[in-house]
Order: C-alpha cells, then structure tokens, then sequence
C-alpha cells in the first residue's frame, strides 16, 4: 500500500521531464549523433525508454523499496539497465559507480532479487556496442583536453578529476574537493558548455580527416 | 590501447555521461528549454495515463476482493445478530468485540473504520446491523 501511495503521489509531470533529460542526455553522450539525430537504442526513442522504465515499476518487472532508495533514482537506474543493454557497459558495472559516490544516503540499491530486466526482442547490435565503446574514448579524451584547458582553474580541475574517479553527486563532490554545492552547480554548467563545444570540435576534424 | 586502458576509458566515459545527464542542480526552465526539440505535453500525457491506468486496474481487483469480504462478513453477523434475543450480557459484550475487531467491517459502512471511532459510534453501528438483522427476520 505504502508503494501505491506513493505512487499516487508522485508528481509525474516534473519526474518525466527530469527522466527525459536524463535519458536523452546519457544517450546522447554515450552513443553521440547520428546524422544530426540521437540514436534510437533498438528502435527505441529516449521517451520510449522512460516508458519502459515507468511500465517496469507498474508491472512489478523491477520492485521498488521506497524506504531504501527515492523514485527518481529507483527510476535513473532502471533507465541506466535499459541502455545498458545496448552497451558493452553491463548493469555491474553501472551500479559499481553507485557504491563509489560519497553520498548522504549511500544505500541507493534495489531490492533483490529481481526478474530480467533485458528484453528479449531487441538484442544489442554490434554496431551499437562499437559506437558506444569509440563515444566513451571519446568522452576520456575530451576530459583530458579540458583538463589540460583549464589547469589554472584549481575549482573546475578538482570537479573533473571527482568525475574522473567516479564520484559524480554534487554532494560527493562537494566533500571530496571542498566546494559548496551551490558552487558545484555552476561549475558543472560551464563543464557541460565546454565539453559539448570540445565533443563538436574533435567530431569534426574526425569527419574532416576521414574526408 | 590495451585492455586496462580500454576499461579505465569505458568507466572514464561512463562517469562523464552520469554527471553531464543528472538533472541535479538545473532549473525547470533550463530543462525544459533543453527538452525543446521533444514533445514533453505529449510524454506526460502518456505517462500519467499509464499510471492511472494501473492504479485503476489495482483498484478494481481490490474492490472486488473487498465487496466479496463484505457480503460474507455481513451474512456472518446477519446470522449472529438473528440469535441477539437468546444471547447473555457476556455474549453481547463479546460479540460486540467481535464485531469491533472484523476490519473487514469498514466496508460494510464505506467511510466507517471501527479503529477511528470512539464506542458509542460502534454501538450505533451495530445498532444499524442488528435492525438489518430484524429486518432479515421480519420478512421470514
């Protein structure tokens, strides 16, 4: 009762858009652009995905314990299970990043155990796995331009080598490299500014060194 | 690169999407403004639409489940209220227990939770139960 209560009270308007953002902007990063457009994961649109994560809930596929971990990230993880279905980037290896955040509230796992969470009709296309494995060399390689960019600016250095390590909560960050939050906030819009503009700029001179 | 180096990239990788794609510390308005290319009205229409439907089907199944305990708790006490004539002081004071731990009695009475109420509201309760009782009684 204490799930469905809380399901019903649950302010689904903002907790899919933040849901959407999320899917798309890990998609986006994960797989980059296709032709301008953001991959479809076997066929599916970001959007499909948060419904399949939302279904995942409703349908009991993956339970949720609200006493142990709040909706949203209940909800980011499931999300994170789905694209990493199409990833050599396995759900173990995803949750791992969990453990190793210096969080307030560190127990942020589910209960086991769970059913499968992989559908069975749509496998990963192998194309799929290499685009996502030459993304992730990318990313690495874009923190290390940024890093060597902006070496005068101890803050920001100090948020990318949190990011580095794997500790990506503005609270982990914030104990980690002794930045106020609110601080931590800022930062990582300029992060987020600075990588798109680096991503679009090696991107390009990869398509130019093709031609 | 090696295997190592492939690894510590994938993670490096991995890390930088999770922190780039957290919404943490964003406005509405700058997600929003983010989302623009997608039909955001269209998604939270759907959503909530899935969630109401399987709160609805819940509820349902519930209700069912519910009026069947009804009907079978209701003949039960019709039966032992048709005998409240015979019944000794200490018979009525149990049987008034009785009635008042049947939780399954709030849905006799939709709003009515024996738990919320004070005696005198559960005296009037099975007052009302005892006269469907002789109204049972009376059309033998």
């Amino acid at each position: 009762m204490e799930v469905k209560k809380q399901i019903e009270q649950t302010d689904w308007e903002n907790l899919s858009r933040r849901l959407l953002f999320y899917t798309s902007k890990k998609v986006e990063y994960i797989f980059g652009r296709v032709n301008g457009e953001i991959l479809l994961l076997g066929g599916k649109s970001p959007e499909d995905i948060v419904y399949e994560a939302i279904a995942r809930l409703l349908d009991g596929t993956r339970n949720w314990n609200p006493e142990r971990v709040s909706l949203w990230v209940f909800l980011k993880r499931t999300i994170d299970s789905i694209i990493s279905h199409y990833s050599e980037l396995k759900e173990t290896q995803s949750r791992a990043q969990y453990t190793t955040v210096i969080d307030g509230d560190s127990s942020e796992d589910e209960e086991a155990p769970q059913k499968s969470v992989n559908p069975v009709d749509s496998s990963p296309n192998p194309e799929e796995i290499k685009i996502s494995n030459e993304r992730m060399e990318l990313l690495s390689l874009a923190l290390n331009r940024l890093l060597d960019l902006k070496q005068e600016n101890e803050q920001y250095c100090y948020v990318l080598m949190c990011m580095q390590e794997g500790i990506v909560k503005a609270s982990g960050i914030s104990d980690a490299a002794g930045i106020e939050v609110s601080q931590v906030y800022s930062l990582k819009r300029r992060i987020k500014r600075d990588f798109d503009r680096i991503l679009l700029e090696m991107c390009a001179s990869e398509i130019m060194m093709e031609g | 690169m090696n295997s190592d180096e492939n690894n510590d990239s994938k993670n490096v990788g991995y890390h930088i999407a999770e922190f780039l794609a957290d919404p943490e510390g964003l406005t509405d308005s700058e997600i929003r403004e983010e989302l623009a290319g997608y039909d955001t009205e269209k998604m939270i229409d759907n959503v909530k639409n899935m969630v109401n439907e399987a709160l609805e089907g819940d509820r349902l199944a519930w209700q069912k489940q519910a009026k069947e305990e009804q009907s079978k708790s209701l003949a039960q006490i019709r039966e032992s209220c048709a005998k409240l004539g015979e019944m000794t002081r200490e018979q009525l004071i149990n049987f008034y227990y009785d009635i008042k731990a049947k939780k399954e009695l709030s849905l006799a009475f939709r709003d009515f939770d024996p738990e919320k109420v004070d005696d005198e509201e559960i005296k009037d309760m099975l007052a009302n139960l005892i006269h469907l009782a002789e109204i049972d009684k009376s059309d033998e």
